[in-house]
Parts: C-alpha cells; sequence; structure tokens
C-alpha cells in the first residue's frame, strides 16, 4: 500500500455498471479525502444512486476498481458505512417508532439474542438529541414530516459511529428547518473528519453546501473542488437531455425543458 | 349457548382427542400468527399461497415411500419457494407471475399423482381442508416440534428480518446477508405450513398466516404489539373454531377461518369508522 493511497477515505478508478443491458455509470474516477463532503448531481436516471451503491458494495460492477478506507468493499465490517435512503424508498406503513429505526443504526454493536445495551440506547438518544427529534421517539415512522423523516434516518446512520455516509437525495422535499439541521450536521461530521456523500437536486445551494462536486449524466462529467466543477459548460454537459442552462459571467440557471 | 359450552368443557375434558386437536389448532393459531407477521410487511402472502399447494405431491410420495408426510411436504414447498426464486430472477418475468405457474404445476401435480395412486389411505379431502378431530399423539408431538423449530429460528434471526424488510440497502451496507435472511424465513415458513396441514388444511392455511396479522396491522402501530394482537387472534380464532365445530358439527378449519375473518372485518370497520387514526401506540 502506497502512502497516497491510504491517504484517500475513497478512490474509484475506471467504473462501469450496468444492468443487463442498460449501462447506468460509465467511467467514473475519483479520489476523496478524509474529512470531505461532495455533492453528487445530475438528472434522474444519471446513475447518481447506483454510484453510491458500487462504491458502498451493494451492485455488481463490470469494470473498474474502488477502494473504501484503503480496503475493498467486502473486506469492510458493518460499523464503516452509514446510509440514507431515498425518501420513496421506504415503506411508510411499517410498524415501528423513530427509536426503532435509530437503534436498527447500532446493529452492529449488538449481540444477537441480547436486548440493547446502555451504551446502545445512548447512542440512539444521543443522535436524535442531534437531529432534535428526541421528543418525538415515540411516533410510528409514517406520522413524520419528510423533513421530520429524514432527520431520524441522518440520526440512525450517526447512531452507526460510521467513517463513510451516503445520502441519497436527503434535501428532496424538506422544510427549510431540516435542511440547516441537517447539513449543519454534516459539516460538523465532515469537520471530525468523516467522508460523506451527498445526492443532490438543488442547484442553488451548491457552492454553500459542497466543497467538492461530481457531476455525472451515465458518464461522469466532472469531479473536483465546486468552484472548478460547478460551471455553465459543465453543467450543460451533464443536464444536456432534460434541462436549459442559462449562463451569464458566473451565475448558470438549470431550468427543465 | 350456555348449554353448549358446558357441554364442550365437559367433552374436553372427557376426550382426549378433543384435547389434542385443541393444543393443535392453538399451536398453529399462535406460530403462524407470528411468522404472518413477516409474511404480511414483506408481502409474501401469494408465496405463503404457493408453499401450501405445492405441498400436495409431497404427501403423495410421503404415502408411496411410507415416511412421515411432513418430509414429503416440507421438500416439495421448499422446492417450489426456491424454483419461483429462480424463475423470476432468470426471466423478465415478477415473482407473481412465477408463482402463479409454479404452485398450480405442483398442485396439478399432486392432484395427478393420488389419482393415479387411486384407493390408497390418502384422504384428498383432510389435506385440502385439515381434520383436526384426528390429530394422534404422535402427530401433535410432530406439530409442536415443528413451531418450536420455527418460533426459534425466528428469534434467532428476528433483528436481521425486521431491518433487511424495512431497509434492505441499509441491512446490506451493516452486513446483513439479506437474501439468506430470506431463503431463512421460506424455510421456516415450510415448515409452519406443514404442521399447519391437519388443522386448517393446504387450502385455508394461508388464512391463518395472512388475517390475524393484517388485523393485527390495521390496530397497531408497533411491531411488538403486531406480532401480540395477532398471536391472540390466532389462538384466540383456534379455540372458538374447535369450539363451534364441535357444537355444530361442521368443518373445523372452515370454521377456525371464518371466526378469523370475522374478526378482521371487525378490527377494519373498528379502524376506518371508529377511531381517527391507526390504533396502539
Ligand atoms: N435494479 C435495476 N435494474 C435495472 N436497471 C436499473 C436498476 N436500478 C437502476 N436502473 C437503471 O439505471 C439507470 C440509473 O439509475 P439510478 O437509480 O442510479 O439513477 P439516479 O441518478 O439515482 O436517478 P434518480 O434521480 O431518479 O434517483 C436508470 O436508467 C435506471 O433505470
Ligand atoms: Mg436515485
Amino acid at each position: 500500500m502506497t502512502s497516497t493511497s491510504s491517504n484517500h477515505a475513497v478512490r474509484v478508478e475506471n467504473l462501469s455498471v450496468s444492468y443487463g443491458n442498460v449501462v447506468a455509470v460509465k467511467n467514473a474516477s475519483f479520489s476523496v479525502n478524509h474529512g470531505t463532503l461532495t455533492g453528487i448531481m445530475g438528472p434522474n436516471g444519471a446513475g447518481k444512486s447506483t454510484l453510491i451503491k458500487a462504491m458502498m458494495g451493494l451492485v455488481r460492477f463490470q469494470r473498474g476498481n474502488i477502494r473504501l478506507l484503503s480496503a475493498h468493499p467486502s473486506q469492510l465490517d458493518g460499523t464503516c458505512i452509514a446510509y440514507v435512503p431515498q425518501q420513496n424508498h421506504i415503506n411508510l406503513h411499517f410498524p415501528v417508532t423513530v427509536g426503532d429505526v435509530v437503534m436498527m443504526g447500532r446493529y452492529s454493536y449488538m449481540q444477537r439474542l441480547r436486548p440493547p445495551r446502555a451504551r446502545d440506547r445512548e447512542a440512539v438518544k444521543a443522535s436524535l438529541k442531534k437531529v432534535r427529534m428526541h421528543d418525538k421517539k415515540d411516533r410510528q415512522i409514517g406520522q413524520l414530516s419528510g423533513g421530520e423523516r429524514q432527520r431520524v434516518f441522518l440520526a440512525r446512520a450517526l447512531a452507526q459511529q460510521a467513517e463513510l455516509f451516503f445520502l441519497d437525495e436527503p434535501f428532496s422535499d424538506i422544510d427549510f428547518a431540516s435542511e440547516k439541521v441537517i447539513i449543519s450536521l454534516l459539516r460538523e461530521l465532515a469537520g471530525g473528519g468523516k467522508t460523506i456523500f451527498v445526492i443532490h437536486h438543488n442547484l442553488d445551494k451548491v457552492f454553500e453546501y459542497f466543497e467538492s462536486l461530481l457531476l455525472i449524466n451515465g458518464e461522469m462529467i466532472a469531479f473536483g473542488k465546486t468552484q472548478c466543477v460547478f460551471t455553465p459548460e459543465n453543467l450543460a454537459r451533464t443536464y444536456r437531455d432534460s434541462h436549459m442552462v442559462l449562463a451569464h459571467d458566473d451565475d448558470a440557471a438549470v431550468i427543465p425543458k | 349457548m350456555i348449554r353448549g359450552l358446558i357441554l364442550f368443557t365437559e367433552s374436553l375434558m372427557r376426550y382426549s382427542y378433543l384435547q389434542q386437536a385443541m393444543l393443535a389448532a392453538v399451536l398453529v393459531g399462535i406460530t403462524c400468527g407470528i411468522i404472518g407477521c413477516f409474511i404480511l410487511l414483506r408481502n409474501l402472502s401469494l408465496m405463503g399461497e404457493a408453499i401450501s399447494h405445492a405441498v400436495l405431491p409431497g404427501v403423495v410420495i410421503s404415502y408411496l415411500l411410507g415416511v412421515s408426510f411432513f418430509i414429503g411436504a416440507m421438500l416439495t414447498g421448499l422446492l417450489t419457494a426456491l424454483g419461483i426464486g429462480y424463475i423470476s430472477e432468470n426471466s423478465k418475468l415478477d415473482d407473481d407471475a412465477a408463482i402463479g405457474i409454479l404452485f398450480t404445476s405442483a398442485f396439478a401435480l399432486g392432484i395427478v399423482m393420488i389419482t393415479a395412486v387411486g384407493g390408497t389411505g390418502i384422504n384428498l379431502w383432510n389435506i385440502l381442508f385439515g381434520n383436526v378431530l384426528a390429530v394422534s399423539k404422535n402427530d401433535l408431538g410432530l406439530t409442536a416440534a415443528a413451531n418450536l423449530v420455527a418460533l426459534s429460528g425466528l428469534l434467532v434471526i428476528h433483528r436481521e428480518l425486521i431491518i433487511s424488510t424495512f431497509d434492505p440497502v441499509m441491512a446490506k451496507t451493516v452486513g446483513i446477508p439479506t437474501k439468506r435472511v430470506s431463503y431463512t424465513l421460506m424455510i421456516l415458513l415450510s415448515m409452519v405450513i406443514v404442521a399447519s396441514l391437519q388443522t386448517v388444511g393446504i387450502i385455508l392455511v394461508v388464512a391463518m398466516l395472512i388475517t390475524p396479522s393484517a388485523t393485527a396491522f390495521l390496530l397497531t402501530n408497533r411491531l411488538r404489539w403486531m406480532l401480540l394482537v395477532s398471536v391472540v387472534i390466532g389462538a384466540l380464532a383456534s379455540i372458538i373454531g374447535v369450539y363451534l365445530s364441535f357444537i355444530y358439527d361442521v368443518a373445523t378449519g372452515g370454521s377456525i377461518v371464518l371466526v378469523v375473518s370475522i374478526m378482521f372485518a371487525i378490527a377494519f370497520i373498528i379502524n376506518k369508522y371508529l377511531t381517527g387514526d391507526s390504533g396502539i401506540q
């Protein structure tokens, strides 16, 4: 292992992922240091979710190489990766409470046939307090607003005490207060050396939220520091099929066609 | 009504066949009530239907080989469950279609085998609709053992089962082998179904899996309450069902299932018209 590779929390080389004949991700290469908050952007069906699933070792990829924490994704134990799912992939009628959901994050720390221990309960409580949802810990998961629910899933990720965080569109359809709680926690995590990937849809907060940015539309379009990547030309290439990009000096607006 | 109750209690004290029937029915009610919750939450009702029908050829094969019907029934039930998974993974057909094809094939095979063998000791009616009053001490032991194994299995994997049902992607990221969990559930489900054959029979066993758990799902908001309510409903319906079938001399399986169905109807009405929303917190 060379010293340069171990500095990177995540390294992806020439990654291509297909489902049958559908190529979802083509030729993605990038490396991310510890403590980086990276945004992933692209139109619907661009392969964003597929890219993070491949990074987490959940979908098989045809070509390329992925290293997480200098290891192959499948060699990591259950405590390394925390994942926050895309909202509409959750059954809202499932009979679990907010507290139950966050306790799922403690799975890798619990022993079979043993109830949660004090440190598990404390981790759940602390995580819920951080996202300001502790007072609603006994609510059924469907009886929350979209933003509250997203905060609960972030709390579950916090309770995992992971190194790498993957969030699939955490800011879609949520209230402004929840968005602020979530982004400030993500910044705090990154400040503490955690590496975070966030799939993002909204173009106006990009500079404010992410220090590094990855643009994808099947093919990886660009990756790097946000100010270098978030340019009208790159956006035009990323959203060419679905949106119009209006550029004016340093400002760009992307409008659905 | 009172007289019927007294007659039933007296008979229950006196006749061991009735005691065995009651025990078997309650055991089935309890175990189906528990595993049924997971089957419901994973949308596997049709899978239960498939396994139960696919048991038929296994029963005939067991008879021909002279082994316990448990073995053959488990085997063909499981083979069908695996076959369904294989077809839906290796073609563009959904589970739904794969289930429709496979369980009818297995069931047809069973029917053809029974008629081909002819004049055997196999009573098709009993297999299809159950005959709990014919449960022997031996059968009861077997039923109890199968249910115990299934419940222990569920206890051992309950955390994995819950997480992978709720959020399969997250389950994989924390290292839960989600495929193995769902195969284990299939095996346990097959055991429970085979153990229920004598009580409610092939055709009606799905009702014992789905109706109590669906009723509990309507009335509760937490898994532990859902499990508890489902078990109580399953057990209670079994007791009432055996009682009614004894008093009115009607088929036990049908009578148990009817009681469960009435309970569901009541819960549905309560849920829809009486409570503002959704049950026990
Ligand atoms: N399990 C799957 N089987 C087959 N094709 C899939 C599967 N998952 C995704 N795809 C296809 O791969 C492509 C990329 O999908 P993906 O979900 O990664 O996109 P996305 O960028 O996350 O989209 P969205 O913004 O809608 O969430 C799409 O064309 C999609 O239809
Ligand atoms: Mg997606």
